[in-house]
């Protein structure tokens, strides 16, 4: 899940430098100021999808084999489906922030 | 600890409840048997919790050493199933079929007062895991809520 961190940090970084959205391709690469950070926001985020697919598969996994009796017990199933949830929300509010930049960043007038 | 640590910890232990009330079920189930494939009557079972983090496994020993990672919330498993060592009860019913040359039948050694309290501690320390994974989930919902509006 440190991924998920510097997934964070990008985007308050984003939020607080004014500066441009890496990786959407609208505005192009944000060079300035960045430091060490070198992974472009759309990989971070596609690797993020991944992650809440991977927790979705397995919760979808869980609930069937407690559907079919196949000896998984009902927390699990539980837990599993929760995480899911969790990580799903997760991945819609860092979505909501980073379209809510772009979005304040196009009505810019110049 | 990562993101669902809790979880994971609380998941191990509602495993392990589990795992104790059944056998408090079969215990109690067998309250009164008398005959069993090893020959004798039944003997009373008990589970033996082990802490989980004697082999913190290749991840997590990489994060530790790598500096990232602190103590792994440790969790929790059944490392045996062992059977009590008391001798069975000897009762005179000498018209039972598995009753020796005497006229006594051995029973099992199990109270079932014992076995019922065993039940209700495996019941409550399964319930108090499932408060632990709500706790979790609401933290991580309030977290979720700092990115709202």
């Amino acid at each position: 899940m440190s991924m998920a961190v510097s997934l964070l940090n990008e985007v308050s970084k984003i939020a607080t430098q004014n500066s441009a959205l890496p990786g959407l391709g609208a505005i192009g690469q944000s060079s300035e100021g960045s430091g060490a950070a070198a992974t472009p926001f759309g990989d971070l985020l596609t690797s993020t999808m991944g992650e809440v697919d991977s927790l979705e598969r397995q919760a979808r996994a869980a609930v069937e084999g407690l559907m079919t009796g196949s000896g998984v017990d009902v927390h699990h199933a539980m837990i599993a489906t929760q995480k899911a949830d969790m990580a799903f929300e997760y991945a819609l509010s860092v979505r909501n922030k980073a379209v809510q930049a772009y979005q304040q960043v196009m009505q810019m007038q110049f | 600890m990562n993101l669902f640590g809790v979880m994971e910890t609380s998941g191990s232990a509602m495993l392990a409840e589990r795992m104790r009330a059944e056998v408090v079920a079969a215990n109690m189930a067998n309250a009164e048997t008398t005959r069993t494939e090893d020959g004798g009557p039944y003997r009373r079972q008990q589970v033996v919790f082990a802490a989980d983090g004697g082999d913190p496994g290749f991840l997590n020993s990489m994060a530790s050493a790598a500096g990232s990672g602190v103590d792994v919330a440790p969790g929790v498993h059944v490392a045996q199933v062992v059977t009590d060592p008391s001798p069975p009860l000897m009762r005179y019913d000498p018209g039972h079929p598995d009753a020796g040359p005497d006229g006594y039948v051995a029973y099992p050694d199990i109270n079932p007062v014992t076995e019922m309290v065993d039940l209700m501690g495996a019941t409550r320390a399964y319930g108090l895991n499932g408060s632990a994974v709500q706790a979790e989930k609401s933290m991580i919902t309030s977290a979720l809520e700092i990115a709202k509006s």
